[in-house]
């Protein structure tokens, strides 16, 4: 970023000092929240992969129990193989584009017969700060999708979408994980 | 006078035109996207105003103000409407006016005919998502005073459900509330004894006419002052500052 | 209006503004029919340092208060008036949307308030054609690797356009990415990719050894194992040693990041008998990978650092390439996020 022509100076602080005044009263009443189907909820499972390609194999079983509308929420560490996870998914559900993380783009869709949305939220520090149409985009109750680095707080994804899996995807050594699906 | 009117705060795009005449005329041109279906406002917004342009016969340079509506409302709508206001107006030299969305909405009450005697307090609610409502309310009276609508009463703020109750309940007045928001929360707000109308009234629909109503008179000015009202502070920075202190 | 006597213009687009707003920069350029660049004003934000990352809604409220001036200035410097411009281009995509829509709602509003042509532009093209500038444009065909915290792409460039051929593309993560996270695991700051390089210098590359993802069929590219490599090692050093060897750790890991891409330029190059490439992107300043790719004996492009990284110049320059639409045809142009248009962008 070094060496770049600084055209125009900008401060952040003048630019929030504006705003601070102007926002009103929050807290207060819980937000409704969807109510969790529980027709497909299953007992967790917890598996051993030894490879990224039986990585990829547990998200596309995951994918065949998927309906439009279903979001899944994918987490686990840097490099821990959750968007492998999604890839193995996204084949399964027919979507034939090189998936790549999203994490340039915050969030990806793939055509497929249910189309699957692919977001990345480990650039989001906190969804409330955010436009309330950024994850509206991609979750929707035509698509199927998966959410990397989904925020502690998942109201925002539940209120657009079923929350129909969690994934956790840890380290075991070498290319072996350990995929947890509730 | 002919000024152009352009509103993407809400899920619909408006457009519109109104000229002092002889004889005046006020023309919209806009795009409701079904329930369910994402806003249009990237594509749909310069086309319309194209449209207006082309049905009031009228090119650029005839153009004597810009009124865009700077929200509150949804972040990416209301940016889209800025950027484009902005930059008609510094190409072509048009000065250039904010209007408050809130504003705008609640001068739909004072319409002719809409104007309901048994009522002393307008609140403009635009529904905030995750919950929240955007709101402000004005005396009957003073909305549609030009340019400065008199101290509103609840100035523009996010509320929850809850503190949007408390605040109308202490208004102590016979109050009516328009807008998707007051749809939204319209239990809510019903149990304070506001009134509002039913759900497909037109009420309830942001129009860019009012934002050329408000307009008129106004000189308006430099196309760069004039940014969206957010009110919201995205909450990266609220925990960066909260760290900070 | 000045530009409506064009039709007698043997050179209908003389004057291009471009306007490029798809992160977290917010540049306006001025460029010339001929490639000569009267003005490139980039406004990095800045701001996104301290959030360890780019923060969409932060980045599009800056684009629009910036986006202007940014375009005043970029007017200024190239000493012309907004009444000469012939064809306003913009970034259509890939990229942040909330971001890209600043720009684009700009430049279709400026364009059609002079009835100007106007040419969407996607973002890739738009680094290749980074070369196309005076006063040394770099002539097709030729061998391009773009890479950028967003992008990682090598492609066969035929002629200036509109379109190139895509030989290879990363499978998971851009280079870029990989430089950012591996600089996140190290405890740098954001952004990582400059912080690592420096650390780096102080390093040696050849203490640890990581993987350059030669498991890798054909010409595509993968750093997220090398990223998990890099954890792994960190997770069996302790502490003390992290911190002792720090620099070692950069060295190595962005050896493998530059070997990775080397050699699968090195491949394309081969596979190809072309014996010409061209960089681009963010990654392209990375001194390191400037100096080893001086080692492939092939003649070699490295636009200048504020060509390399976003820039509206670069989109400029692709505007000069193609069909542009007239107005008002593109009053209904809307942005795209990802990359799968860039092979399709015409």
């Amino acid at each position: 970023m070094e060496g770049r022509p600084a055209a125009l100076a900008y401060s952040v602080a003048q630019a929030m000092a504006k705003t601070d005044s102007e926002i009103g009263v929050r807290g207060g009443l819980p937000m409704p929240r969807r109510k969790q189907t529980s027709r497909r909820e299953q007992t967790p499972r917890r598996e051993q992969t030894a490879g990224p390609f039986e990585t990829e194999a547990l998200g596309a079983e995951l994918a065949s129990r998927l309906e439009p509308g279903d979001v899944v929420l994918v987490r686990g560490e840097l490099g821990a193989g959750k968007t492998t996870f999604v890839r193995g998914a996204c084949r399964a559900l027919g979507v034939t584009a090189i998936v790549t993380s999203p994490t340039f783009s915050i969030g990806q869709r793939y055509p497929a017969p249910v189309p699957v949305s692919h977001i990345d939220l480990f650039r989001v520090t906190d969804l409330d700060g955010e436009d309330p149409d950024l994850l509206a985009d991609y979750l929707d109750s035509d698509s199927i999708a998966f959410v990397e680095w989904p925020p502690v707080a998942e109201d925002p994804v539940a209120r657009l979408a079923r929350i129909a899996a969690r994934v956790r995807i840890d380290h075991a050594g070498g290319d072996r994980r350990i995929v947890e699906i509730a | 006078m002919r000024i152009l009117g352009l509103d993407t705060a809400t899920r619909a795009t408006s457009v519109a035109m109104i000229e002092d005449g002889p004889p005046p005329r006020e023309l919209e041109a806009r795009d409701d996207p079904p329930p369910g279906a994402r806003p249009r406002h990237a594509m749909r917004l310069l086309a319309l105003a194209a449209e207006v342009l082309d049905e009031a016969a009228v090119g650029w340079p005839e153009v004597d103000l810009i009124a865009v509506g700077v929200g509150p409302g949804t972040f990416t709508g209301l940016r889209i409407g800025v950027a484009t206001a902005r930059a008609l107006a510094r190409a072509r030299g048009i000065p250039l006016t904010g209007v408050s969305t809130l504003h705008s909405l609640a001068l739909n009450a004072s319409r002719d005919g809409q104007r309901r005697d048994d009522v002393e307090v307008i609140i403009a609610v635009l529904d905030a998502r995750r919950g929240e409502a955007f709101a402000a309310a004005w005396r009957q009276d003073e909305i549609a005073r030009t340019g400065s609508p008199g101290t509103p009463l609840m100035a523009p703020a996010v509320y929850t459900p809850r503190a949007l109750a408390a605040r109308v309940g202490g208004l102590h007045a016979a109050s009516m509330a328009i807008g998707d928001g007051a749809l939204a929360f319209r239990e809510v707000l019903e149990r304070q004894g506001t009134f509002i109308p039913e759900d497909h009234s037109e009420l309830h629909r942001v129009t860019a006419i009012n934002h050329c109503r408000l307009a008129r008179g106004l000189r308006g000015g430099a196309p760069d002052e004039v940014l969206p009202v957010y009110l919201r502070v995205p909450d990266a920075e609220i925990s960066r500052r909260a760290a900070a202190q | 209006m000045a530009h409506r006597a064009r039709g007698l213009d043997p050179e209908p687009f003389r004057v291009i503004l471009g306007i490029e707003t798809s992160c977290d920069d917010t540049c306006a350029a001025i460029v010339t029919a001929g490639g000569e660049v009267r003005a490139n004003v980039i406004s990095s934000q800045g701001v996104h340092d301290r959030y360890g990352g780019v923060v969409p809604e932060i980045a599009s409220r800056h684009h629009l208060e910036l986006i202007g001036a940014v375009i005043d200035d970029a007017f200024a410097r190239a000493e012309i008036t907004p009444e000469e411009l012939d064809l306003v281009a913009v970034t259509q995509g890939p990229g942040l949307v909330g971001a890209l829509l600043v720009g684009v709602a700009t430049a279709k509003a400026l364009a059609a308030a002079y009835e100007l042509p106007l040419a969407p532009v996607d973002h890739l093209h738009g680094h290749v054609a980074a070369t196309f500038l005076a006063p040394d444009p770099f002539e097709p065909p030729f061998l391009a690797l773009i890479a950028s915290g967003g992008h990682t792409l090598l492609a066969y460039v035929r002629d200036e356009g509109p379109a190139f051929e895509v030989l290879g593309q990363t499978l998971d993560d851009a280079a870029g990415e990989a430089f950012d996270k591996g600089a996140r695991l190290l405890g740098l700051g954001y952004p990582g990719g400059a912080a690592l390089e420096r650390l780096a210098r102080e390093g040696h590359p050849d203490t640890f050894s990581f993987p350059t993802a030669s498991r890798v069929q054909g010409l595509d590219f993968s750093f997220a194992g090398l990223k998990t490599a890099l954890l792994y090692r960190l997770r069996e050093l302790s502490e003390q040693e992290v911190e002792r060897q720090r620099a070692d750790l950069a060295a190595s890991y962005q050896r493998a990041i530059v070997e990775a891409l080397f050699g699968k330029v090195r491949r394309a190059l081969s596979e190809t008998g072309l014996d010409r490439l061209a960089l681009g992107g963010g990654v392209a300043a990375n001194g390191a990978l400037r100096e080893r790719f001086q080692e492939l004996g092939v003649e070699l492009a490295v636009p200048a650092r504020e060509l390399c990284t976003d820039n509206a110049a670069m989109i400029a320059s692709a505007a000069r390439f193609r069909d542009p639409l007239p107005y008002p045809d593109y009053l209904e142009l809307d942005v795209y996020a990802t990359g799968e248009r860039t092979l399709a962008a015409r």
